[in-house]
């Protein structure tokens, strides 16, 4: 793997459970040593350095609070390393809560605090004593959809106003969205587009990162004369792939529109909040999926694309292809 | 046979409850009350009790008793902790060549019945350091009888402390040390408490292997249990000896439950400081600290723990070889069927209240009973046993065999330790494993048949053997009830008062394999699990 | 007649209260969704359905049976707790086999019904494997299977999806709810995700403390929440505190016109996708003007925050229209009176979650 990380960046590391996220994590952090290659820290390589020289902070995906510190002194713990007195630790602690506005139970124990408080115990005491770097391992996956969205504004605001390099892991594309400058979607163990959202989004390099980041339905077909034709002979829009070949049409559901073009019938009609998502099947037999605004009664629609992307029939066959492997 | 009729029966909530009270009663019956019968006996011969008290020389035997006892149990325990701790760091977290050897190798001493022990131990201290100094003699067997047991613990602790903890400390910038002290040892604070409990316990109530070491070196002193097996060996003047025997079991029985039981308070509220991290704590996080402790250890664990274990079988030279000896294998038969009768009681009634326990809805109930069933752990059995055999010869004047008799008191200490392993089997069982097989429509009986037993099975065997291994080695009890017992323990502890050395050396030798084979079925077992 | 009826079910913990005087109706082929925070008592309420926690007071009455008394092993309800719960000594065959051969089925009647369910959810060629060798999704399937095979047409599931990848948890979802409405099933589904129980509910019964705050089709909680914490846990909402009178609430500088008649200090709601932007010259009837102070895109909708008259609104919008918006601009934004929801103010006291959100802001 190559990656580089520029200073201040927040950058999203995504991909599907097993993909090497976490080993990637470790690696940084020095937990565990890379078979080959290096890895360095202000053009300096850190390689062989045990994880307490490297001075990089950590959030654990289950926060890893110690259980038998209460919050302070599990806040305080990187400053006491370092030989501040309890005194000094303190002062440090509370100046970071009242800046980043927490108001932390600071004599409970880990399980006397709500989830929240044990998030804001373990974002200072992985910050607090100056580390430049942070790494965040799954951080919210553990909490309420809901509290989680409130949390990851919070993250953010704190790294950019401490101009923290952040490298945040996680396999909700919606949060990695929400967090980062640049994503870096990542599978089997390497990276397959590195980018800001919006690249990722509208310029994906294959159709995994086309359904990982954002959602798509796929199309298979072949180019005729110019023009992209699926199954059923059904012509979509004009292609510049080489006639013949075997080609996915990727598309977005907001990027199916209602009207005419391929008939189809909706199979399954759900409401999304202001949104209604529709699983339309197709009169060739392939399903797509369109979200819109509109309501429709009707079960007999016709669709067509406002735009698509193009790919290159993969090698392993497009199932395997877009699957979390 | 179809038992879908009976098991159907199991629905029913009543007959649930009419079991469960049957078990308890059982619990109560034959588990707690015969060891508490002793303090009703005391306070019915209130009006004897000056002609003990009056006695100096008793009184003066069973002070020296109980302060030998208490000063080798506390130093056995500090040692074994001191000495075990880096020991069971290096098998949690080291990889080296020969680690799964050493590892079955350090059990060792908890192959051999105790009486056999102490044999081989004293032997090795008298023939390599001449050790004839009473307390040191004893220390040195306790030390070796309890270091499988501490480790073991340790071990078990430390590797629940999640590694997630520790990576942590490390990327905050602790260097191992400060890690271990300040994160690790706190976290396993309540397991290392269990060990050292554990360790005193087992120090305190140890009965046969410390007679025959006290024998072998040939001193008078006698600790506490072994001071009550001579004084229940007395054939006259048995009234006031039994008496004595009596009020001295009381004192063992409630000084080490306060003991105990303040120790576990005090070390539980003490916090380890975590106020200051020194410099220093990164230079002996590094080698030549690391592998200073490292050494120390192993050679402790070499030493002064396995080589004395085995040093009979290690020196059958100077055995002379005379035969075998002739009533051995009557004593490992009467050992056996008394170990396999109490084992199959245990099952039987132990297995339910560990249910009752472990699913028990009312926390009241079940810090209750779970504090009732631990009690026969730490109090020495030979105390224990002292008690049964009052309940049973002189409150309930059934006219019970021997055996059976020994068996009773068997019953009272090894129940606890099936007990324990099913309970924590039960509790590592996600229950929503239960629920689901219920809403599926298997009755209460069916759904522990096909589901919980077969999930729990690995705890029931652990704690089979435990209970089997544990009655076959115990010589405290047993002489307590009947001195004239005749059980593999026992044998050897007369064999020993007799001189008969080689023949106790070739006993001791069998015991060994046969132990060792048991003891391997165990972890194999524990491995399963 | 309803299917599944709880009266007045109040079960306790020591001396917590878990459910408090729960009152639900369920039709016969809905697929309910019972959503809320953690801890609000939702996988308790599905175990008391099923029997397994006893009841302080309250029936539970199936297809118009009481079933209160009756032990779980004889209700017949499919149950998937967290976490799947499958037998781990058992294969896939063994754990979905399971139910029918406890009811006593006949043989040759469990292995029809095995052999349908497991081709039903794609695993007969697994049926030899233990669950530690499945992956979260297919144990989910097994999960299922399990629960289905038993005979049961009310099935409780309690978070089958929080186990898995966010990826795989959008697609099972609607697969889920298919196959319910294929095989006619009547289903509970537990869930603290609302995206979750919005895409796939017939009917949502909102839990929070042991209580049913509200219930509604997806459609009537969204557009008109008469809770202020549905308006908060339900979609994303923007909260303020104002002053309304005569159809019209003042929040600092800005006024709004709103369809509520409530008068006096209330908590206004106002949902992140019913603020509507407008690019570009003219202005509209009820159109505001407003500054976009931040954007962040997240793909097919993008989320912006504005600055309208000194007051910070957020707004959710599709991304194809409002394509070429940049930071600093200023935009028209119109808010439906519909939409402006008002609540009184003395509900703010009940919700500390939604007065940190206004705190926040």
């Amino acid at each position: 793997m190559n990656l580089l990380i520029r200073d201040g960046e927040y950058l999203a590391v995504i991909g599907p459970s097993g993909c090497g996220k976490s080993t990637l994590l470790k690696i940084i952090s020095g937990i565990l040593e890379p078979d080959e290659g290096d890895v360095l820290v202000d053009g300096k390589s850190i390689l062989g350095k045990p994880p307490e020289e490297r001075n990089i902070g950590f959030i654990f995906q289950d926060l890893a609070l110690f259980p038998h510190m209460n919050g302070f002194e599990n806040a305080g713990y990187g400053l006491k390393v370092r030989g501040l007195s309890e005194k000094e630790a303190y002062q440090r602690i509370l100046e970071f809560a009242k800046e980043f506005g927490f108001d932390i139970g600071f004599n409970k124990l880990p399980d006397e605090m709500s989830s929240g408080e044990q998030q804001q115990v373990a974002l200072l005491r992985a910050i607090a004593y100056g580390a430049k770097i942070l790494l965040l391992d799954e951080p919210l996956s553990a909490i309420d959809r809901k509290v989680s969205e409130e949390a990851r504004e919070k993250l953010r605001k704190i790294v950019k106003s401490k101009d923290l390099t952040a490298i945040h892991v996680t396999h909700n594309q919606e949060e990695a969205m929400a967090v980062a400058d640049r994503i870096a979607v990542m599978r089997k163990g390497r990276f397959i587009q590195v980018g800001t959202p919006e690249e990722l989004y509208y310029q994906p390099n294959t159709p995994f990162v086309m359904t990982f980041v954002g959602d798509a339905s796929f199309l298979v077909g072949r180019t005729e004369r110019g023009r992209v034709v699926v199954r059923g002979g059904y012509e979509i829009g004009s292609s510049n792939l080489p006639e013949g070949e075997l080609l996915v049409v990727g598309i977005r559901p907001e990027n199916v529109i209602f009207g005419k073009g391929i008939p189809g019938k909706i199979r399954l009609k759900s409401y999304l909040g202001a949104l209604v998502r529709y699983e339309i099947e197709l009169a060739n037999g392939d399903v797509i999926i369109a979200i819109t605004e509109e309501e429709f009664e009707e079960k007999e629609v016709k669709v067509w694309f406002s735009d698509y992307k193009l790919f290159r029939y993969p090698e392993e066959g497009l199932s395997e292809a877009i699957s979390p492997g | 046979m179809d038992i879908g009729p009976i098991e159907e029966l199991s629905s029913n909530r009543i007959l649930r409850t009419a079991w469960y009270s049957i078990v308890v009663g059982f619990f109560l019956l034959f588990v707690l009350i015969p060891p508490i019968y002793l303090f009703a006996y005391l306070a019915g011969s209130f009006d004897k009790l000056p002609l003990v008290l009056n006695n100096p020389e008793i009184v003066k035997d069973m002070k020296s008793a109980m302060s030998l006892s208490y000063a080798i149990a506390a130093t056995v325990t500090l040692i074994d902790l001191i000495a075990a701790l880096p020991m069971a760091w290096i098998l949690l977290k080291k990889e080296f060549r020969l680690k799964r050897f050493l590892d079955t190798l350090l059990d060792l001493p908890m192959a051999l019945p105790t009486s056999a022990l102490g044999f081989s131990v004293a032997m090795f201290w008298l023939k390599v350091a001449n050790l004839r100094s009473a307390f040191w003699a004893v220390v040195a067997l306790h030390v070796a009888m309890s270091y499988p047991y501490m480790l073991r613990t340790l071990i078990a602790s430390l590797k629940a402390v999640k590694s997630q903890y520790e990576i942590a400390a490390r990327t905050l910038g602790a260097h191992p040390f400060t890690v271990a002290r300040t994160v690790t040892l706190p976290i396993a604070k309540p397991g290392i408490i269990a060990g050292c409990i554990l360790c005193f316990a087992k120090s305190l109530s140890e009965t046969g292997g410390t007679a025959v070491t006290l024998s072998i070196i040939g001193v008078l002193e006698r600790t506490g249990p072994v001071l009550i097996k001579t004084w229940k060996s007395i054939t006259e003047q048995t009234e006031v000896f039994i008496l004595a025997g009596g009020i001295l079991s009381a004192i063992l029985i409630i000084s080490s439950l306060v003991a105990l039981y303040s120790f576990k308070v005090l070390a539980s509220r003490w916090k380890i400081p975590i106020k200051r991290i020194w410099p220093w704590e990164k230079r002996i996080s590094r080698k030549p600290f690391t592998s200073i402790r490292d050494f120390f250890s192993v050679f402790f664990s070499i030493f002064v723990v396995l080589i004395p274990s085995i040093f009979i079988a290690l020196f059958p030279l100077w055995l002379k070889v005379e035969g075998l000896p002739s009533g051995l294998f009557s004593a490992i038969w009467n050992s056996v069927l008394i170990a396999s009768i109490t084992t199959v009681i245990n099952l039987i009634t132990g297995v339910p209240l560990s249910i009752l326990i472990a699913r028990s809805r009312s926390s009241v109930i079940t810090s209750i009973l779970d504090a009732l069933v631990n009690i026969p752990l730490i109090v020495p059995t030979t105390a224990l046993g002292f008690s049964i055999s009052l309940f049973w010869s002189r409150g309930v004047a059934l006219g019970l065999s021997d055996l059976t008799v020994i068996s009773l008191a068997h019953i009272s200490f090894t129940q606890p330790l099936l007990v324990r392993n099913v309970i924590a089997s039960l509790e590592q069982l996600d229950p929503s494993l239960e629920d689901t097989a219920r809403t599926l429509g298997a009755n209460p009986l069916e759904t522990f048949r096909k589901i919980t037993f077969p999930l729990i099975s690995p705890g029931i065997v652990a704690g089979t053997i435990l209970s089997f291994t544990r009655s076959l080695g115990e010589t405290g009890a047993t002489i307590s009830v009947v001195p004239i017992a005749h059980t593999a323990p026992v044998y050897i502890v007369e064999l020993v008062s007799k001189r008969a050395y080689s023949v106790a050396g070739i006993s001791c030798i069998i015991l060994l394999l046969i132990s060792g084979i048991l003891l391997y079925a165990l972890k194999r077992t524990g491995r399963g699990s | 007649m309803p299917r599944v009826e709880l009266k007045g079910v109040t079960v306790r913990y020591g001396r917590k209260i878990a459910l408090d005087n729960i009152d639900i109706k369920i039709k016969s082929g809905d697929y309910a969704i019972v959503a809320g925070p953690t801890g609000a008592g939702k996988t308790t309420l599905l175990k008391a359905i099923c029997g397994l926690v006893p009841l302080v007071k309250g029936r539970i009455i199936v297809n118009g049976e009481d079933i209160t008394e009756v032990p779980p092993e004889k209700r017949g309800i499919g149950y998937l707790p967290q976490g799947y719960a499958l037998f781990p000594h058992l294969d896939v065959w063994g754990n979905v086999t399971f139910g029918p051969t406890s009811r006593g089925w006949d043989k040759s009647d469990v292995e029809v019904i095995a052999r349908r369910i497991l081709n039903m959810v794609g695993l007969i060629e697994r049926a030899d494997a233990y669950p530690h060798e499945l992956s979260g999704g297919m144990a989910q399937r097994v999960a299922l299977g399990r629960a289905i095979a038993s005979g049961a047409d009310l099935i409780l599931l309690d978070e089958p999806l929080s186990a898995l990848d966010v990826m795989l948890r959008m697609i099972l979802r609607y697969e889920i709810k298919k196959m319910a409405k294929a095989l006619n099933l009547t289903v509970i589904h537990v869930t603290h995700d609302q995206e979750e129980a919005m895409s796939i509910g017939d009917r949502i019964f909102l839990l929070r403390k042991g209580r049913v705050l509200e219930e509604g089709s997806p459609e009537e909680l969204f557009k008109s929440p008469e809770n202020p914490f549905t308006a908060y846990f339900i979609g994303e909402s923007n909260f303020f505190i104002g002053y309304a009178d005569n159809g019209v609430v003042r929040i600092d500088d800005l006024e709004l016109r709103s369809t509520s008649r409530l008068r006096g200090e209330v908590l206004v709601a106002i949902r992140t996708r019913r603020v509507k932007i407008f690019m570009g010259k003219g202005e509209t009837l009820n159109s505001i003007r407003a500054r976009v102070e931040e954007i962040r895109f997240f793909g097919k909708v993008t989320k912006l925050l504005l600055n309208v008259n000194g007051l910070r609104i957020i707004s959710e919008m599709p991304t194809l229209k409002i394509r070429g918006l940049k930071q600093g601009e200023i935009v028209f934004i119109s808010i439906d009176p519909m939409d402006v929801l008002l609540y009184e103010l003395e509900t703010l006291e009940e919700y500390p979650e939604i007065k940190e959100v206004i705190m926040n802001s």
